[in-house]
């Protein structure tokens, strides 16, 4: 084979390379710009992104070499620089805008920067042995630069993947986990493509194609390499996803996890890096509920945890902490109201739960759950309503009212009194509170004190053996911790002031954060809190506000989502439908991203696996139908070839036809084919051709595939390779 | 920042017009059954949040469901006329629930939407279905009753004003449109159409809407504010304010109704362009000290971007307090709403007192942030081009400091190279893409004019952007504006931005002559900034050794520290440490200080080592300033000089609660 027939041959291969990189780098390009706008058009940047690759392709194939490249690419920069500065001195009155030529000039550079980028990589691709394995350093360097926010556990970093996440109703750790799992394979996919093994080489003008044992290897270890992908990812996802997926759903975000399993802890001490602005749900106020006392926060409880087992506070059980429901958030409930307690206010609030919960909650105790009509399954995992008695009393109140409840027996007083057994607890209430009088400013004492001494972090990083006090290393070492440590603290220290104390779970929310009664709560809300027990008045949370914060991990509330979740409530479609909105403009976000109607996709997806099944049974049967034997000889060499391409058995670029009826097992298209040519070629004329020839040639190349085994016929015939060959247009 | 004109009176006057409707409707059918729900009357619901004492008899107690539509939009009005929100929202829902056919209490809703909440697109969807339902139940306009007239009029209002605060000024206009071909007349008009034809850039029209309103007795108050601002825009300043008094006296003498805090803001608006900023002061100041200025967020916004002109930042923080304090009444808003602007500003205060990294951070969050604009007089463009440069200049001095801090590890010091390339090119990035912003979006920089109102520039450092441009352009650009310009205080601004701009293209000589001229020229006090800035820019031409550059840096040090680290310049000072201690000495001139022992009337440096060899201590004495003394100890020599840096060169303030 000659030089210029082996180009000729090879150039499809090229082109396809070409055409493939120039739409990789296009994708980038769009991947890109949604990340950082990058101000000129899409359309200008892409089609030189393109440029770049076609230019640097072509001059690949010249005997330009690496010095001559650079040098062009340096001189058209020069000759961009040098137009634009000609144009500032000659062309000053052209246009009656001042800044036309800084405008254009800047986006040609922009469109020069990408052009320089994509023929440079374009370059090197065809010339370095190594470029792929440059390229693929280069993928994973931008790959971990936009994602390294994520090592923190912002996972809404970059903000597309908090888009995307809500479009595709997953949360952000599933959709890192799907961009991951699709930029492996994308390239995995690539390397085959690209690799020296596979691509088509250029020297000079020759394109060379690899050898194709070569081929075949590579084929081999992409092959082996996805199926080692898809091994990873099922280990990932087993190991590694689910367990951080259980801490992203709240396990214990913020440190506050969510069971209430008798003498069991929720709580974490080590780290609250688990949180993060995953929106966990929605609350709802439906009424005002202006006698907050603890305006604007709002403390919705869940849990409680009353009994100290030597090591830390844990879950008492149903016998304690009767005020609480400890429900699933699918499920109803209802209480006795207290009716000895003081200035409370009924107040009722919706939930709309976006992450899964183990229990339900709300404000201080509600007195009844009920179960909501979820207006959008796919959106929320589950509704209630909740009706609480909620505080109402001054703070200024409370001051002097004394601690307990005087119906307690003496069993239960002792359980909320139950004393840590170090007495530096002890010791530093009594020092703290030395100069407060009544129960309640004592505790206010040490709230206070832990709120000027204690540094917020969310990684302390204490070092505490199984059985030790994880509360001591905060309270008498660097006074480094988080909710869960200052909650702790005070309940310790306020049980030695004879206060009755326990430490309630939920979320901590902020009302300015609200809009129209509506709080978006997220995971980085998740909250623990020292509660004390005020005659009269009943469990009143005693939060530390600490004053120096080492890191947190509160966010803005993305009031895109509010509004969005907002717009999602009652009164629903069928009051307001879409249509009355239908031609208004800035009803849609500008920035929100496009998804395609997941009906439709579907809908697009099965019918082009029906046209693929038409297809192949057309190819294989379609013999069947004509009546004329000459169109019944041609469809039946096509289904009769076309099986053989399934079964990996296909016509070679410049092999005639009997050639390859002669490479058929058992040279089962060798009758065929000689009546396919005599018919188009030869002496027996089409119209001569009898429908007895053709049945015989056709059931003697049908019987020969018999003959192969039967797992490769059925393998053969889920095979698509013979549908593309076909929609490729190409002979059989 | 002509901006709060609409944010004030048409609230009231639309919830005004929309109860009287509801409740003159809901009355008469009241009327009609006076013995509906007698029997659900008697029920009680401890948890019903609507049994408010004392409004028993108005509202009716009992059971919602057993309640028709009718008492419940009775009852939802009313809550809503004495501010128990939430209350009012859950009964209209509850009434919608019974009779969603019923325009009025998508009208309700609608406007509890648009006035109280700020959701713009639940607002839109209320309104436009209550559109729907009402020509559904009376047919098509024209309507030849009175009173069908009138409520077709308020859902027109309506449908403006939402696609007003949603961005969409055509179509407010084509609503207003509609009003006046069907005939339709109200005093609001002419104030709200000449609002939006100011919007679509239409002023001469504008102009004559509100000149024309004026003369046909339209709301006055209004009107001439929408006159005002009109005329601040058509150049006729001095009009513009003579109109305004006209307009505050028209609102303080409808006394507690009325919104005098719209038209202070705008004259004091108007004041700062004239560059009589006492005036313009204290206009801001009265306006947030109004009821109904402290809940907008521009005139602490105004207030905040003088202070920070004049570089009085504690004052700008105190202002932005104020609002966030105001808003925060509010329990339907949240601070969302104005968060990119409140961002901007307070990642400034940031950037000049050297809190450079949360400035950078509440940049990217003002960058992010959603704001509505339909309401004021700045469009998203201005915000982004404005926080586009802040970033890029905060990035920028990142940088500066990064190049003088001493790294304490390896591995710090691999970091610090990393940040400061990525930090150069995010800032290269974002300059240039700021450039292409204000020739493009901004029409060849229409915001050029200093002080323009509708600018989020911070014009006194704006020359660091234009310098970017090429030299033809950018110079043809200030000859146009100096010939449009009158005012004298502006010039020196032109000026500096030119000498930048030949500071960039080798054209240093003259370029220093001019910074010269433009020190000597800004004003005290009141050109701070520009002439901090500007000095800055001299210094770059200076012998570090030379008595110029020690008065100049110091002069800048004891007015505004930060500044000097900010962008990279080094402080003179006399190193007064025994030379066994070179490593410590080494890291002192590889921070922001320049050993100047040599020199008269530069700080004093003592210090190293501490007896018990625990670590270092470092004072730096100050015999001009000694505010500016400051001692500081460490474990390590590099962090000794850290730390010093920091105390001497990043102001510790408490500007609000952070990102």
């Amino acid at each position: 084979m000659s030089v210029s027939q082996h180009t000729r041959q090879h150039i499809p291969f090229f082109g396809a390379v070409i055409s493939f990189r120039a739409f990789w780098f296009i994708l980038s390009l769009v991947g890109l710009n949604a990340i950082v706008p990058l101000g000129t058009p899409l359309a200008y940047t892409a089609t030189t992104a393109a440029l770049g690759v076609f230019v640097a392709s072509f001059v690949a194939r010249t005997r330009l070499n690496s010095w001559g490249f650079f040098g062009l690419m340096s001189a058209l920069w020069l000759a961009s620089g040098a137009l634009f500065w000609l144009a500032d001195l000659l062309l000053a009155d052209f246009s009656n805008r001042f800044f036309l030529n800084d405008t254009v000039e800047l986006h040609t550079t922009t469109c020069l920067l990408v052009m320089s980028f994509t023929s440079l990589m374009t370059w090197i691709f065809w010339r370095v042995r190594f470029a792929v394995t440059l390229e693929m350093l280069l993928f994973v360097a931008a790959a971990v630069l936009i994602f390294a926010a994520h090592r923190d556990f912002h996972l809404d970093r970059p903000k597309i993947i908090n888009s995307l996440a809500w479009r595709l109703h997953v949360n952000h750790l599933t959709m890192l986990f799907i961009i991951g799992g699709v930029l492996l394979a994308a390239a995995i996919c690539y390397l085959l493509i690209a690799s020296y093994a596979i691509r088509p080489r250029v020297d000079h003008a020759q394109i060379q194609r690899a050898s194709s044992t070569s081929r075949a290897r590579a084929w081999s270890l992409t092959l082996l390499a996805l199926a080692l992908q898809a091994g990873l990812v099922f280990l990932i996802q087993r190991v590694v996803y689910n367990h951080f997926n259980q801490i992203m759903l709240a396990r214990v975000a913020n440190g506050v996890g969510m069971g209430s399993e008798q003498g069991v802890s929720p709580l974490s001490f080590q780290s609250a890096l688990g949180s993060s602005n995953q929106p966990a749900g929605l609350v709802r106020l439906e009424g005002d509920y202006a006698e907050n006392p603890f305006t604007p926060m709002l403390y919705l409880r869940e849990s409680a945890l009353s009994a100290f087992n030597g090591r830390e506070m844990v879950f008492a059980g149903r016998a304690y902490d009767t005020d609480l429901p400890v429900v699933k958030p699918q499920e109803s409930f209802t209480g006795k109201e207290d009716s000895e307690l003081q200035s409370r206010t009924p107040v009722v609030q919706s939930f709309y739960l976006l992450a899964d919960h183990d229990n339900s909650f709300a404000l201080d105790y509600p007195v009844s759950i009920v179960q909501l009509k979820n207006p959008k399954p796919g959106r929320f995992r589950s509704t209630y309503r909740a009706y609480s008695i909620a505080p109402a009393f001054k703070p200024s109140e409370i001051s002097t009212l004394p601690v307990g409840d005087p119906r307690w027996s003496a069993e239960i007083r002792q359980h909320y009194l139950t004393l840590h057994p170090d007495k530096r607890y002890a010791d530093l209430a009594a020092e703290v509170a030395k100069d407060f009088g009544s129960p309640v400013e004592k505790v206010r004492a040490l709230t206070d004190y832990l709120s000027r001494t204690a540094i917020y972090t969310l990684t302390p990083n204490h070092t505490v053996q199984q059985g030790e006090d994880p509360v001591a290393p905060f309270l008498f070492g660097d006074h480094r911790g988080y909710c869960v440590h200052f909650a702790h603290a005070i309940v310790y220290m306020a049980r030695s002031l004879n206060i009755p104390t326990r430490i309630a779970t939920g979320y901590l929310t902020d009302l300015s954060q609200a809009k129209d009664g509506h709080v978006l709560l997220r995971m980085s809300d998740r909250h623990a809190w020292a509660e004390a027990y005020i005659t009269g008045i009943g469990w009143v949370p005693f939060d530390v506000q600490p004053d120096q914060v080492e890191s947190h991990a509160d966010t803005q509330v993305d009031a895109k989502l509010l509004e969005e979740l907002m717009g999602i409530l009652e009164p629903g479609e069928e009051i307001l439908p879409p249509e009355s909105t239908r031609d208004e403009a800035g009803m849609t976000d500008p920035d929100d991203i496009w998804m395609p109607d997941m009906q439709h996709l579907t809908a697009a997806l099965y019918s082009i696996l029906a046209a693929f099944v038409l297809l192949k049974l057309l190819l294989m049967f379609g013999w069947i139908l004509p009546v004329k034997p000459v169109t019944k000889l041609r469809w039946g060499y096509v289904s009769l070839a076309s099986r053989f391409h399934d079964l990996g058995i296909s016509r070679a670029f410049g092999e005639t036809r009997s050639e390859f009826a002669a490479r058929t097992p058992d040279h089962a298209l060798d009758e065929i084919t000689k009546l396919l040519i005599h018919a188009t070629y030869g002496r027996k004329r089409a119209k001569e051709l009898s429908s007895e020839d053709v049945r015989s040639a056709l059931s003697r190349g049908f019987s020969s595939l018999k003959a192969l085994p039967r797992w490769r016929r059925l393998l053969a015939i889920v095979n698509p390779a013979s549908i593309f060959k076909f929609l490729g247009g190409r002979t059989w | 920042m002509v901006g709060v004109i609409l944010c004030a009176r048409w609230k009231f006057m639309a919830l005004l017009v929309t109860v009287g409707l509801v409740l003159s409707t809901a009355s008469a059918a009241k009327a009609q059954s006076p013995s509906e729900n007698t029997d659900s009357q008697q029920m009680f619901d401890p948890f019903d949040p609507f049994d408010i004492w004392g409004t028993e008899e108005l509202l009716g107690s009992g059971d919602d469901s057993a309640k028709s539509a009718e008492d419940l939009l009775r009852e939802g009005t009313l809550l809503l006329e004495t501010e128990h929100l939430l209350d009012a929202r859950t009964k209209l829902l509850k009434a919608l629930k019974k009779q969603p056919e019923d325009f009025r209490i998508h009208l309700m809703l609608s406007s509890y939407y648009l006035v109280h909440v700020g959701h713009y697109r639940l607002a839109m969807k209320y309104i436009k279905r209550a559109e729907e339902l009402f020509e559904k139940q009376y047919g098509p306009p024209p309507y030849g009753r009175k009173d069908l007239q009138y409520q077709h009029g308020n859902i027109l209002y309506y449908i403006s004003q939402t696609r007003l605060n949603l961005d969409n000024y055509q179509g407010a206009l084509d609503a207003l449109d509609q009003f006046s071909n069907l005939g339709y007349y109200n005093d609001w008009y002419p104030g709200s159409r000449a609002w939006i034809l100011m919007k679509l850039g239409n002023i001469k029209e504008a102009i004559r809407v509100a000149r024309l309103g004026i003369i046909s007795g339209a709301e006055p108050g209004r009107t001439l504010n929408m006159l005002g601002i009109l005329l601040s825009m058509n150049d006729q300043p001095q009009e513009s304010i003579e109109v305004f008094k006209k307009a505050i006296a028209s609102e303080f003498a409808l006394g507690s109704s009325g919104q005098p805090a719209t038209p202070l803001n705008n004259v004091g608006e108007v004041y700062r362009e004239l560059f009589q900023e006492d005036t313009a002061e204290s206009s801001f100041l009265r306006a947030t000290s109004l009821k109904d200025g402290c809940e907008h967020v521009l005139p602490a916004l105004n207030l905040t971007l003088l202070y920070i002109e004049q570089m009085r930042y504690e004052a700008a923080i105190s202002a932005l307090d104020g609002f966030a304090r105001c808003i925060a009444q509010y329990p339907l808003r949240n601070s969302e709403e104005h968060a990119a602007l409140v961002n901007l500003a307070r990642g400034r205060i940031d950037l000049h007192t050297g809190n450079v990294d949360r400035a950078i951070q509440r940049f990217e969050s003002a960058l992010e942030g959603t704001q509505w604009f339909g309401k004021i007089g700045t469009n998203q463009n201005d915000l982004m081009v404005g926080a586009t440069i802040s970033l890029a200049q905060a990035l920028d001095r990142k940088n500066n400091i990064l190049r003088t801090h001493r790294p304490l590890t390896w591995s710090e010091w691999v970091s610090f190279k990393r940040d400061i390339a990525s930090n150069e090119v995010r800032s290269w990035w974002l300059m240039r893409r700021a450039r292409q912003m204000l020739a493009s979006e901004l029409n060849d920089i229409e915001d050029l004019i200093i002080r323009n109102t509708d600018s989020l520039l911070e014009y006194p450092t704006l020359g660091e952007v234009l310098a970017g441009y090429s030299k033809g352009s950018l110079r043809r650009r200030l000859l146009y504006q100096r010939e449009l310009d009158k005012r004298a205080p502006a010039m020196t601004y032109y000026d500096a931005y030119e000498a930048e701009g030949k500071l960039g293209w080798f054209s240093k000589r003259e370029a220093n002559a001019m910074l010269d001229s433009v020190i000597q020229r800004a004003r005290p006090k009141t050109d701070d900034l520009l002439r901090t800035h500007v000095s800055l820019r001299r210094m770059q031409s200076l012998d570090a050794s030379s008595d110029v550059y020690r008065d100049t840096a110091y002069r800048i040090f004891y007015t505004a520290p930060a500044e000097l680290r900010n962008y990279g310049f080094k402080l003179p000072i006399a190193i007064d440490i025994a030379e066994k201690n070179s490593a410590l000495k080494n890291a002192i001139v590889g921070g922001p200080f320049l050993d100047a022992s040599q020199q008269s009337n530069v700080c004093v440096l003592t210090g190293g080592p501490k007896s018990d060899n625990s670590g270092y201590a470092l004072r730096l004495s100050c015999p001009g300033n000694t505010a500016r003394n400051r001692s500081v100890e460490a474990s390590d020599y590099n962090d000794v000089v850290n730390k010093l840096s920091d105390a001497l060169f990043r102001e510790e303030i408490k500007n609000g609660s952070g990102t």
